[in-house]
C-alpha cells in the first residue's frame, strides 16, 4: 500500500487522510480481512450466513457511507468539493464518486447472485478449487465432493477484495497505487473463476488462461509504467501531464509507455484485440462471477482509463486518438462479427461485451464533459443489463447444470414468459433499441464523440451496432417463435436472491432508457481532479 | 418537451396538418380495424386450434403498433422519429410472426423485421451526419440550417433508402408480399395507415431536406415509377386474395413517392390526398379478402367465385372501396388520380404517360380481383356469416362515397398536409369538371387501357408471368437470399478463426502490444534519444555478471528439464540481487535475496507434486520445430524491443531522488540509521499496512493448513 507516498518529499510530515472521503473504501477492505477472519474461525455450517451478512451490510454500509459524503457536500457548498484524500494516492472526485456508487450497486446485486443456493442446490461453488473435473469436461457427472451441498464460502471475502481494489482502481491518483489496486482486484478474480461446482475443467481452463493473459497484461502496465516514469520521473498522472507539455524531450518514452500502460487497461476492459481471454473465461467461470466481472470490472477498467487519459494525456490526444480509434474499430468489429456465430449464450453475452468496450472506448476518446458523463452513463446502463442478463442465464437449467447452448433456449417464451420477457428487455438493452438504458447510453456516447469530431467513427460503430442487433434479436426469435425441445432445459423458480438481483437489473435499465435525465445529471455533476 | 436535456434530446410533437392526417388515419382506420378483430381473432384461433388466451399475444402489440404510428405521425425530431419508426417495426414483427407454428409466418416476420430495422440505420447515420454538420435533430430547425451540400446529398439519400424500404418500394418491395401470412386485420392496418405509411409519412415529414438534394429528387421519381409498374403488372394476375392487395399496395404506395419526387405545391398536395383516398379503400379491400376467406376457408382467387349473391352487402361494400381504388367516378377515389394527373401532366410528358399506364394497371388488377371473388359462377362454401366482420367494410364504403361527393374536409386536410412537406400554401381544389381537360382526357384514356386490359386476360398473364419469372431469377429477393446465406457461410469461417489455444491468445496480446510500441518509435523522433555511456569503477564487475545472466537466460530457452529451468530463473534472479548490491540499492539486493530464495523453494516443492512426464506428444514433429522456430523470432523481437527502450529509458537524465531528504531528514526522526527512520517514520502507514497484509496472509495460510488437504 501506498498511501503516504507523494507530496514534495521535503514535507516529509503526517500524511493527512480525509477519513470520511475514503471512508467507502475502507469499510470493504476491512471486511474482506474480517472475511477471511470468519473463514478461518466459524465452524463450516455458520458460514455461509455470517459471510453473505457481512458482506452484504459491508456493501451497503460502505454505499452509505458513500451517500452521507456526497449529500453533505451538497448541502454545504451546493457543488462537489473535489478533495485529494490520502495526501495524493487517491483523487475523490465527482467521477471517482459516481464510479463507487456504481461499483457498490453492481457489486451488491453482484453478490446477491453468489449468495444464491436456491438455483444450484448448494449454490454455484465447489467447496475445493483443487477438485478435478469429471470425465469429458466434466459436464455430466458430479463426484462426492461436488454434490456436497456445503458452498466455498470464501468467494465473499475474495468478491470483497475485488471489490475493493476496482474502488481504488477508479480513484487512484498515481499509476503505482493504480498498478496495486489492479492486482489486488485481479487476483481474487482469478481464483473466482476457478471455482464453479459444474463442469470443473472448463472453469479450471478458464482460471489458468484468464491468469496466464492476465500476468502479461499487468506485466505490460508495469512496463508502461517503468517507462513514464523514466519519462516523467514521477508516477503521479498530474506530473506525467506537466511534463509531457514540455516539448523538448523526445516523446518515444512517452509514447511507449502509454501504449504499454493502455495495454493493461485495456485487457482488463476486455477491448479487442486484447480480449481473448473474454469468451473463454465468461464461459468456464460460474455465472454469478462472470456477472461481477462483466459488470464490475469493466467498470473498473474504463474508470482507470478514462482518469489516465484525461489527466494524464489529454496534452498529446491528438497523437494517440487515432490510434486508439483503431483499436475501438477493431473491438467493436470482432465483437459484432465474431458474437454472430457463437452458439453460447455466455460466450455470445462475452462477445457483446467486446463490442460494447469498443463502444466505450470510442466514448472515453472524447475527453469533453459530455465524453465523460456520456461513458460513465454507459456504464452504469451496461453494468446493470449484463448482470441481470447473467442472472437470467443462471436460471435455465437441465440435468447437467446450466444450459447455456442456445438451441437449448428455443421456445423458452412457452415454458416461462415472465424469464423469456425479461431476457428480451434486457437483450433489446444491449442492443440499444430505444426506451431502453442501451439506447440512451449508447446515443450519449455517440453524440459526444461526434460533437469531438469523431463522425466517422460513429457512423463505423452505428453498423456495428446494427450487426450486433442481429444476434441479439437471433435469441429473442428463438425464444418466442421456436418449439421447444421435449428434453429441453427447465427454467428453475429462482430465490430471494437472485430474483431481487434480476429484478433490480431489469428495472434499471428501463428507468435508465425512459427517464435517464437524473443519472446523467450525477455523471455530468464535475469532471477530474489532480 | 425535454426528455433528456443533458443530451439535446427532446420529446418535441406538434400536430400539424401531416400529423393530423396520419393521426387520423392511424386512429380512425385502427379503430375499424380493432372492431374487425375482435370477430376475426376468435375465428382465426379457432381455426388453428389455440387457446382463446393468445389473443393476449395479439392486442397488446396491435395497440402498441397503433400508438408508435401516433407518435411518429407527430415527432418533430429526427431521433424521435427513429425510435416510433423501430418500435413500429418491432410491432410488425411480433404481428406477422403471430402464427407461430407456421415457419412461412416465421420467415416472412424476420425478413419485414430485417429489411426495414437495417435499413432503419440509415436513417439514423443520415441523422448524425445532419447532427454533424448542423447540431440539431429538430426537423424544423434542421429546414431552416441545410443548404445543399454533399453531407445533405448523403444524409437526405440514407434517410429516403430507410422510408423507401419501410414503403415497399422497389427494390426493397420484397419482405411485403411475404407479410401476407400475418393475420388479416394487421395486414389491413399495415398496409393502409401503419407500417407501410410510415415510410411515405416520413419522406413527408423531411421533404423540405430532401428537396435539397436533386439527385435525392430524382431517385425518388425513378423509384416509385418503378414500384408503380413492377407492383401493378406482378398484382394482375396473383391468385392469393391478400398477395393481389399486396402487390397493388406497393404500386399504390410508388404513387405516392413519385408525387413526392416531382416536389411541386400540386404534388404535394395530391400526395397528401393520395394517403387518405387509399388507406380508406385499401383496408376496406383487405377486410374484405379477410371475410371472404373465413366464411368460405379459402383464399385463391381461382377456388372463389359468384359470391355476390350469397354476400350481397360484402359485394357492393367492397365493390365501391375497389371503384375508388380504381379511380372511377362517384368516389373519393377519382380525385385522388384526378390530383395525380394534374401533377403529372405539370411535370411533362413521361409522368403523364406513366400516369395514364399506373391508372389502367390499377383498373385492370382490382376489376379482376372484384369480378373473380364476386361475380361468374359460384365456387366455394359459405359456412360463417359474420356482421362484425362486414360493418367495417360497409362504412368504409359509404365513407368513400361520401367523400367523392363531399370533397371539402378531406381537401382542406390534404392542404394542410401539403402544406407542411411542401413549405409553402397549397391548394388542394378537386371537383367534377366536365369538360375536356387533361385531368379528364387522361383519365379515359386510363379507364379504356384498363379495360382493354381487363378484357385481354391472355395478355396480363405473359406479361405478368414474365416479370414474376424475371424477379424470381434477378429479382432483390435472391440477393437477400444470396446475403443471408454468404452472411451464415462467413460467419462459419469467422468460427473457424477464433481464438482458442492459449498460445495464440497470448500471441494475440503480444502482437498487437508490439505494434503499440514500435508505432510509439516510429512516430516520435530518435534524435538525442539514445546515449552511449562508459564504463568505470564497479561497471567491471556487473559486466560479467551481466553476462552470467545472458547465458543463463539462453540456457533456460534451450533446456527441456522443468527443475533446470526453474533453478536457472534463481540464477539470474541471484545475479540481478549482486547487480542491485552493486549499484548502490543493498536493501533492494536484500529484499532479491529474500525473494528469490522463497520461489525457488516453492517452485521446487511445485515440481515435486507434477507429474513426472512432459505432457507433449508431438516432441520432434514438424508443427513443434514450426512453432520452435516462431518462437525464437517472436522473443527475439520483443527482446529487441525490451533492449532499445530501456536503453531510451538509460538515456535519459536521472530523475532526482528522494534519498537525499531522507537522509538529511533522519536525525530528526530520532532514528539511528536512515532505513528505521523510514520504515517507523517516513512511511510508518506502510509498514502498518503491510504488517496487515502479512498478517492476513498468515491467517490465510494457516487456515489451509489446518485442513491439511491442499499439500
Amino acid at each position: 500500500m501506498d498511501l503516504a507516498q507523494g507530496g514534495p518529499a521535503t514535507a516529509l510530515g503526517v500524511p493527512s487522510i480525509d477519513v470520511a472521503a475514503v471512508l467507502p473504501l475502507l469499510i470493504v477492505f476491512t471486511a474482506g480481512a474480517v472475511g477471511v477472519l470468519l473463514e478461518a474461525v466459524l465452524p463450516r455450517n455458520q458460514r455461509w450466513p455470517a459471510q453473505v451478512a457481512l458482506s452484504l451490510t459491508s456493501v451497503v454500509g460502505a454505499g452509505v457511507a458513500l451517500a452521507v459524503y456526497v449529500t453533505g457536500d451538497f448541502e454545504s457548498t451546493t457543488t462537489f468539493r473535489a478533495e485529494e484524500a490520502s495526501s495524493g494516492a487517491l483523487a475523490v472526485d465527482t467521477p471517482a464518486l459516481f464510479l463507487w456508487g456504481t461499483l457498490l450497486v453492481l457489486g451488491l446485486l453482484a453478490l446477491l447472485l453468489i449468495a444464491d443456493r436456491s438455483v444450484e442446490p448448494g449454490g454455484a461453488f465447489v467447496s475445493k478449487a483443487a477438485l478435478r473435473g469429471g470425465a469429458a469436461g466434466g459436464t455430466d457427472t458430479l463426484t462426492k465432493e461436488q454434490t456436497f451441498t456445503g458452498m466455498q464460502t470464501e468467494v465473499f471475502p475474495l468478491t470483497l477484495f475485488a471489490l475493493g481494489g476496482m474502488m481504488t482502481f477508479c480513484a487512484a491518483n498515481d499509476l503505482l497505487t493504480m498498478f496495486i489496486a489492479l492486482e489486488v482486484l485481479s487476483l481474487p478474480l482469478y481464483l473466482m473463476c476457478g471455482l464453479a461446482r459444474r463442469r470443473r475443467l472448463i472453469s479450471q481452463e478458464a482460471a489458468v488462461k484468464y491468469f496466464l493473459l492476465g500476468a502479461f497484461a499487468s506485466a505490460f502496465f508495469l512496463y508502461g509504467l517503468g517507462l513514464l516514469y523514466g519519462y516523467a520521473g514521477s508516477v503521479k498522472l498530474a506530473d506525467i501531464a506537466v511534463a509531457a507539455q514540455g516539448t523538448d524531450r523526445s516523446d518515444t518514452l512517452l509514447f511507449a509507455g502509454l501504449g504499454l500502460l493502455a495495454i493493461g487497461l485495456l485487457f482488463k476492459g476486455s477491448v479487442g484485440p486484447f480480449h481473448t481471454w473474454t469468451p473463454d473465461v465468461y464461459q468456464g467461470a460460474p455465472t454469478p462471477v462472470t456477472a461481477f466481472m462483466a459488470a464490475c470490472t469493466k467498470v473498473a477498467a474504463f474508470g482507470g482509463l478514462l482518469r489516465v487519459l484525461t489527466v494524464s494525456f489529454e496534452s498529446t490526444s491528438w497523437e494517440w486518438r487515432s490510434v486508439l480509434s483503431v483499436v475501438a474499430v477493431v473491438s467493436m468489429a470482432i465483437g459484432a462479427i465474431l458474437g454472430l456465430t457463437q452458439r453460447d449464450v455466455k460466450r455470445m453475452i462475452a462477445y457483446s461485451s467486446i463490442a460494447h468496450a469498443g463502444f466505450l472506448v470510442v466514448g472515453a476518446m472524447a475527453l469533453t464533459e459530455d465524453g465523460l458523463s456520456a461513458t460513465l452513463f454507459y456504464l452504469l446502463a451496461y453494468g446493470f443489463t449484463t448482470l441481470a442478463a447473467f442472472g437470467v442465464v443462471s436460471l435455465v437449467r437441465d440435468s447437467s447444470g446450466e444450459a447455456t447452448d442456445l438451441s437449448a433456449w428455443a421456445g423458452l417464451a412457452k415454458r416461462s414468459p415472465l424469464v423469456a420477457a425479461t431476457f428480451t428487455v434486457l437483450l433489446l438493452a444491449l442492443a440499444g433499441i430505444p426506451l431502453t438504458s442501451g439506447f440512451v447510453g449508447k446515443f450519449a456516447v455517440f453524440e459526444a464523440a461526434l460533437s469531438d469530431g469523431m463522425a466517422p467513427l460513429v457512423v463505423i460503430a452505428l453498423v456495428a451496432s446494427a450487426i450486433a442487433a442481429f444476434y441479439y434479436l437471433r435469441v429473442v426469435v428463438l425464444m418466442y417463435f421456436s418449439e421447444p425441445a421435449p428434453d429441453g432445459p427447465a427454467v428453475t423458480v429462482p430465490g430471494v436472491f437472485t430474483t431481487t438481483a434480476i429484478a433490480v437489473g431489469t428495472i434499471a435499465t428501463l428507468v435508465l432508457g425512459i427517464v435517464p435525465t437524473f443519472a446523467l445529471d450525477w455523471a455530468s455533476a464535475g469532471g477530474f481532479v489532480f | 418537451m425535454p426528455w433528456a436535456p443533458s443530451l439535446d434530446l427532446h420529446l418535441s410533437f406538434r400536430l400539424d396538418g401531416l400529423g393530423a392526417i396520419y393521426g387520423l388515419l392511424a386512429t380512425g382506420i385502427g379503430a375499424l380495424v380493432f372492431a374487425y378483430g375482435t370477430r376475426y381473432m376468435t375465428l382465426h384461433l379457432e381455426h388453428e386450434r389455440r387457446g382463446a388466451v393468445e389473443r393476449w399475444r395479439f392486442w397488446p402489440w396491435m395497440l402498441l403498433f397503433a400508438m408508435a404510428m401516433v407518435g411518429l405521425a407527430t415527432a418533430q425530431d429526427l431521433v424521435l422519429v427513429f425510435v416510433f419508426f423501430d418500435l413500429t417495426a418491432v410491432c410488425s414483427y411480433y404481428l406477422i410472426g403471430f402464427d407461430r407454428s407456421d415457419s412461412k409466418a416465421r420467415t416472412s416476420a424476420v425478413m419485414a423485421l430485417l429489411v426495414t430495422v437495417v435499413s432503419a440505420v440509415a436513417m439514423l447515420i443520415g441523422a448524425v451526419l445532419l447532427y454533424a454538420a448542423y447540431g440539431t435533430f429538430a426537423i424544423p430547425e434542421l429546414i431552416e440550417r441545410v443548404g445543399p451540400s454533399e453531407t445533405t446529398t448523403v444524409a437526405a439519400a440514407l434517410i429516403a433508402v430507410a422510408a423507401l424500404a419501410k414503403s415497399a418500394q422497389v427494390p426493397l418491395h420484397f419482405w411485403l408480399p411475404r407479410a401476407m401470412a400475418a393475420p388479416t386485420p394487421v395486414s389491413a392496418y399495415l398496409h393502409s395507415a401503419a407500417m407501410v405509411a410510415a415510410g411515405v409519412l416520413v419522406i413527408g415529414r423531411v421533404h423540405r431536406l430532401l428537396e435539397r438534394s436533386e439527385l435525392v429528387m430524382t431517385g425518388l421519381l425513378v423509384i416509385g415509377a418503378l414500384s408503380i409498374v413492377v407492383g401493378g403488372v406482378l398484382a394482375l394476375r396473383r391468385d392469393r386474395l391478400k398477395q393481389v392487395l399486396a402487390y397493388s399496395t406497393i404500386s399504390q404506395y410508388g404513387y405516392m413517392v413519385l408525387l413526392y419526387g416531382m416536389g411541386s405545391s400540386t404534388s404535394n398536395g395530391a400526395a397528401a390526398f393520395y394517403v387518405m383516398a387509399h388507406a380508406v379503400a385499401k383496408s376496406a379491400l383487405f377486410m374484405t379478402a379477410g371475410a371472404v376467406t373465413m366464411a368460405t376457408g379459402e383464399d385463391r382467387l381461382s377456388k372463389l367465385g359468384g359470391l355476390g349473391r350469397r354476400m350481397p352487402v360484402l359485394a357492393v361494400a367492397s365493390a365501391v372501396a375497389a371503384a375508388s381504388l380504381a379511380a372511377l367516378p362517384l368516389t373519393i377515389g377519382f380525385f385522388k388520380d384526378e390530383l395525380f394527373f394534374a401533377a403529372a401532366w405539370e411535370e411533362g410528358s413521361v409522368t403523364t404517360v406513366l400516369a395514364v399506364v399506373a391508372a389502367a394497371l390499377t383498373l385492370a388488377y382490382i376489376g379482376r380481383f372484384w369480378v373473380t371473388l364476386f361475380l361468374g359462377a359460384e365456387k366455394g362454401q359459405v359456412t360463417e356469416r359474420s356482421v362484425v366482420m362486414v360493418a367495417p367494410v360497409a362504412f368504409l364504403a359509404a365513407v368513400t362515397v361520401v367523400g367523392g361527393l363531399v370533397t371539402e374536409p378531406f381537401a382542406r386536410l390534404a392542404a394542410s398536409g401539403g402544406e407542411v412537406t411542401a413549405g409553402r400554401p397549397v391548394e388542394v381544389d378537386p371537383g367534377y369538371h366536365l369538360e375536356l381537360s387533361p385531368e379528364n382526357l387522361m383519365a379515359i384514356a386510363a379507364w379504356t387501357l384498363g379495360g382493354l386490359l381487363l378484357a385481354a386476360p391472355r395478355l396480363t398473364t405473359v406479361l405478368s408471368r414474365t416479370l414474376a419469372r424475371a424477379g424470381d431469377l434477378f429479382g432483390p429477393r435472391r440477393g437477400y437470399e444470396a446475403m443471408l446465406h454468404g452472411l451464415d457461410r462467413a460467419s462459419a469461417g469467422v468460427h473457424g478463426l477464433e481464438v482458442r489455444d492459449l498460445r495464440s491468445s497470448i500471441a494475440a496480446v503480444l502482437v498487437p502490444a508490439g505494434l503499440l510500441v514500435g508505432l510509439a518509435f516510429a512516430a516520435t523522433p530518435t534524435d538525442g534519444a539514445f546515449a552511449l555511456g562508459h564504463v568505470s569503477g564497479a561497471d567491471w564487475v556487473i559486466l560479467p555478471l551481466l553476462g552470467l545472466i545472458t547465458v543463463v537466460t539462453l540456457v533456460i530457452a534451450r533446456s527441456r528439464s522443468r527443475l533446470a529451468i526453474a533453478l536457472a530463473l534463481s540464477v539470474v534472479g541471484f545475479a540481478l540481487a549482486a547487480v542491485y548490491a552493486l549499484i548502490g540499492a543493498p536493501d533492494v539486493a536484500l529484499v532479491a535475496v529474500m525473494v528469490e530464495t522463497m520461489l525457488a523453494l516453492v517452485f521446487v516443492a511445485a515440481l515435486a507434486r507434477l507429474p513426472q512426464e512432459e505432457p507433449d506428444e508431438d516432441r520432434g514433429s514438424v508443427v513443434r520445430r514450426k512453432r520452435r522456430r516462431r518462437d525464437v523470432v517472436a522473443g527475439s523481437i520483443a527482446g529487441l524491443a525490451a533492449f532499445v527502450t530501456v536503453w531510451g529509458f538509460l538515456s535519459k537524465p536521472a530523475a532526482e531522488s528522494v534519498s537525499d531528504d531522507h537522509i538529511r531528514l533522519a536525525p530528526e526522526a530520532h532514528g539511528g540509521d536512515v532505513v528505521t527512520a523510514i520504515v517507523a517514520d517516513f512511511r510508518g502507514l506502510d509498514t502498518l499496512v503491510e504488517i496487515t497484509v502479512l498478517l492476513v496472509a498468515v491467517i490465510g495460510v494457516a487456515t489451509l493448513m489446518r485442513r491439511g488437504k491442499t499439500w
